[in-house]
């Protein structure tokens, strides 16, 4: 797994960790879908273990699941690839 | 309350102060409110599900929890229990200390229970099923008929059913909070239909199980139901269309939304959904300086700081959750009104998001 992008959101609560990957997504699509494929995003608040995979389903992005932080810190890796199949509403 | 509920009320609390299960005439007085309030609730009941249940076959307990380990306690037979992933925790936790070895039924992504097969559980009548006729926080209907088809016994938790929906089966035991139609916090009746094969585990003085009865609370539980159920019915095809525009009009003005449950097989008067990027917590203060009070799933605003986990079984969002459940009166202009409202508050929540 190539992870090309770590997003740290380590300490900050909902919706924070959703839109920071949201908003990896926005710069995914605006750079022309060259970069940053595969993002992590670092989050210890409970809630994100069910609204990144929900997210990604409703945007259709695709989780990959967890992996334990890299630096070995606290918290989960949440690990989603970014696609060019069709956009949801 | 509403004021002819809270004036039954104080009415009970002066007339039947005393415990209805003494001999002195205060006591047979409080007896005889007990009596008279009960029979009104098991025809009320009766009405609303299309059986028969007379007064004798309906009882009281404080809280969901105690009425939850009760009813369970009450089905002879020592039947295994199963509940779905989606019950409300105080019928869980209740059902759980009757029964240690509860087993989780799984459901699909629209809320409905993954019906057990005969495979799973040998003989479907040694089993009773502990689930919500309609799930409280997303709406999603079960199918009561099929399972009791199948021939599973039913605890049935009719919470925000009872008159709007069908909750009936000819044998289930049926839970229902008062507080649902507008009648006092502290009763929960449990409702025993006749084929349930149930007795109740407790001496009850008047139905009331396990000690001294809250007259005014059930009188004022009576006059409640009385007032309400005929409302209910007339007032559920409307706001089922209400339900309906109120989803479709959020869906075209506010995107990311997830909505949760089932569009139609649900309860009249619920929609649950979720607004990306903002938190549950600030929409539910935002809106409430509107004037408008709405619940929410969302960790930040749950009491345990956990997220729903209705929401979590089904796969859904739980950030920016709102449960919307509409008041009787509700119109078409309570809806736009709402909407407007609910769009502004989004897009100022959503400011600075960098979205």
């Amino acid at each position: 797994m190539n992870v090309s992008l770590w997003i740290d959101e380590r300490g900050r609560r909902c919706p924070i960790p959703v839109i920071s990957l949201a908003r990896a997504q926005t710069m995914w699509l605006r750079d022309g879908f060259s970069t940053q494929e595969v993002v992590g995003v670092l989050a210890d608040d409970p809630a994100a273990q069910y609204d990144i995979p929900a997210w990604c389903r409703l945007k259709g992005a695709e989780f990959q699941g967890t992996v334990a932080p890299p630096d070995g810190g606290p918290g989960t890796g949440y690990i989603v690839r970014f696609s060019t199949s069709r956009q949801e509403d | 309350m509403a004021g002819a509920v809270a004036a039954a009320y104080t009415r009970a609390s002066e007339l039947a102060w005393a415990d209805p299960a003494r001999l002195h005439h205060h006591g047979r007085q409080s007896a005889l409110f007990l009596d008279t309030a009960r029979a009104s609730l098991a025809a009320g009941i009766a009405a609303a599900t299309g059986s028969s249940i007379g007064a004798e076959q309906v009882f009281f307990a404080p809280n969901m929890r105690l009425a939850s380990l009760w009813a369970a306690q009450g089905f002879l037979g020592a039947p295994r229990f199963a509940a779905s992933a989606i019950e409300t925790l105080a019928l869980i936790d209740g059902v759980s200390e009757a029964a240690p070895t509860l087993q989780i039924l799984p459901v699909d992504e629209r809320g409905a229970v993954i019906h057990p097969q005969r495979d799973d559980f040998g003989d479907p009548d040694s089993v009773v099923l502990a689930i919500q006729a309609a799930n409280v926080e997303i709406g999603t209907r079960q199918d009561l008929k099929a399972l009791s088809a199948a021939g599973f016994r039913l605890l049935v938790d009719a919470s925000q059913s009872l008159g709007r929906i069908p909750v009936s089966t000819d044998r289930s035991v049926l839970l229902v909070a008062t507080s649902d139609w507008g009648g006092p916090a502290g009763v929960v009746v449990i409702a025993v239909q006749a084929a349930a094969r149930w007795s109740c585990p407790l001496p009850a003085v008047g139905g009331w199980i396990g000690g001294r009865a809250d007259v005014p609370a059930v009188v004022a539980a009576a006059t409640a139901l009385e007032l309400t159920l005929p409302e209910l019915q007339t007032q559920s095809a409307r706001q089922f269309a209400l339900i309906d525009r109120l989803r479709v009009s959020i869906r075209a003005a506010i995107p990311d939304v997830a909505f949760a449950g089932d569009e139609q097989d649900r309860l009249p008067h619920i929609l649950n959904c979720s607004i990306l990027y903002v938190s549950g917590e600030s929409l539910v203060i935002e809106l409430d300086r509107r004037g408008y009070l709405v619940a929410s799933g969302s960790a930040c605003v749950a009491d345990s700081d956990r997220a729903s986990h209705v929401l979590a079984a089904i796969g859904g969002f739980t950030g920016g959750n709102l449960r919307i459940s509409l008041p009787p009166d509700c119109s078409e202009d309570t809806i736009d009104s709402f909407v407007d409202t609910l769009v502004e508050v989004v897009a100022q929540l959503r400011q600075g998001a960098g979205l």
